[in-house]
């Protein structure tokens, strides 16, 4: 049983499902496991970040690029009309969304139960996501500091909050998930990344989104259900606004994202696949959904799947 | 632990038992889970000295006095062992 790790950051496990997804179509094999793992505490951000030298030294990059949220501060600057106050309202429905979730049981099943362990509490058992703050209000969030900038407008309230995480799925050839009686909850359609500038990585997923498109030969319209990784509330919105999406669209995030349940980078792409996989059961009329995230250094990331519980018309 | 007990090995190394009550998917209610902790690694087995087992006797009180009563008590250890007989005292060699 072969295995290897990859690195692309923010998009770690994503590109795990579309590398052995790739392999999977070329024939090289029939079943896979693809997914991904990240202990925040260890992941340096920020003033941490260790780059390739060649980026500051040879100015490669800007050096807001390296701090994530300075490049949701310079989104902002970029798209006046995002507002602290859309991304305040966007992070406060992420977290009532995914508090309906919990309560509607959508999220358990998928849930794997985590021994911890605490020196000064002892061993412990870890069977929810620990981040979200159910209360958070619009007034709640507007009192927060801006770390990023004096004055700014990105907060711990309106950005994925740091916290580990591990996600895995398997993935099959079609036929030899007929063979073995797989139960199949997606098919993968198709996938793109495209590459953006660094200082404003968070319009990644607008260019990889329509890269996806084009290599499916769909539309925008064509996607019933969006998962859109919330590694900032106005990174999500310049996606919405680039595809005439509203903010509060019933598509987008049904069961909230990153900014209530935290974005441990390399981990979230699965996260995406596993909640559409789950939303597909409960919409037979989606044929289409998306799976779309930033990746830190100027990168986005999308894959586009097919519900199999599709009920309506194939042309 | 009682000062009586921490008079009969003044060098005791204490394993402490730690109380947490947790939600077991499946079981209804809540589990309390008992660790047994010296806080040394595993190279310093958790011993169970007179300290200890006051700090256990404690541990038990407290689950039984607990609001609401919980379904079922499980007991644990550090890593590697729960507990070993071994030396209770002092930073010493084990013998």
């Amino acid at each position: 049983m072969p295995g290897y790790s990859i690195d692309r950051m923010c998009a770690g496990a994503m590109t795990a499902v579309t590398t052995l997804a790739g392999g999977i179509a070329f024939g090289a094999y029939d079943v896979a496991i693809a997914g991904g793992v990240e202990h925040m505490g260890h992941h340096p951000m920020g003033e941490g970040a260790n780059p390739n030298p060649r980026f500051v030294a040879e100015k490669l990059v800007d050096i807001s690029a390296l701090s994530m949220g300075a490049t949701a501060e310079n989104l902002h600057d970029r798209f006046p009309n995002l507002t602290r106050e859309r991304a305040d309202a966007f992070a406060v429905a992420s977290q009532a969304k995914l508090a309906k979730a919990y309560a509607d049981g959508k999220i358990q099943p998928d849930l794997v139960p985590v021994a911890t362990r605490s020196t000064a509490l002892g061993w412990g058992l870890a069977t929810k996501d620990e981040p979200p703050r159910p209360g958070s209000t619009v007034e709640t969030l507007a009192g927060l500091r801006t770390p990023f900038r004096p004055h700014g407008r990105i907060t711990a309230g309106n950005a994925a909050g740091l916290t580990d995480g591990a996600t895995a799925c398997l993935l099959a050839a079609s036929d030899v998930a007929v063979e073995l009686g797989l139960p199949s909850r997606m098919r993968l359609v198709g996938y793109g990344f495209a590459g953006v500038d660094p200082e404003v990585m968070g319009v990644g997923p607008i260019p990889s989104t329509e890269k996806a498109l084009r290599a499916t030969g769909l539309t925008i319209d064509d996607i019933g259900l969006f998962e859109l990784n919330e590694a900032f509330a106005v990174q999500v919105l310049a996606f919405l606004d680039h595809f005439g999406v509203a903010d509060d669209d019933p598509r987008v995030n049904q069961y909230g994202g990153a900014i209530a349940v935290g974005h441990p980078l390399a981990s979230s792409g699965v996260r995406l696949m596993i909640q559409l996989a789950r939303q597909f059961v409960d919409h037979p009329e989606v044929r289409y959904g998306l799976t779309a995230m930033c990746v830190g250094l100027g990168q986005g990331g999308s894959v586009i799947w097919e519900n199999p519980q599709y009920s309506g018309a194939r042309s | 632990m009682t000062a009586t007990d921490s008079l009969v090995f003044p060098d005791e190394i204490v394993t402490q038992a730690l109380v947490r009550y947790l939600d077991i998917p499946g079981l209804p209610g809540e589990f309390a889970l008992i660790t047994l902790d010296n806080g040394r690694d595993h190279t310093r087995p958790s011993t169970l000295g007179p300290a200890a087992l006051s700090s256990l006797a404690a541990a038990l009180d407290e689950i039984e006095a607990h609001v609401p009563r919980v379904t079922a008590i499980g007991v644990t250890g550090k890593t590697l062992r729960l507990c070993r007989r071994c030396r209770h005292q002092g930073d010493g060699a084990d013998p």
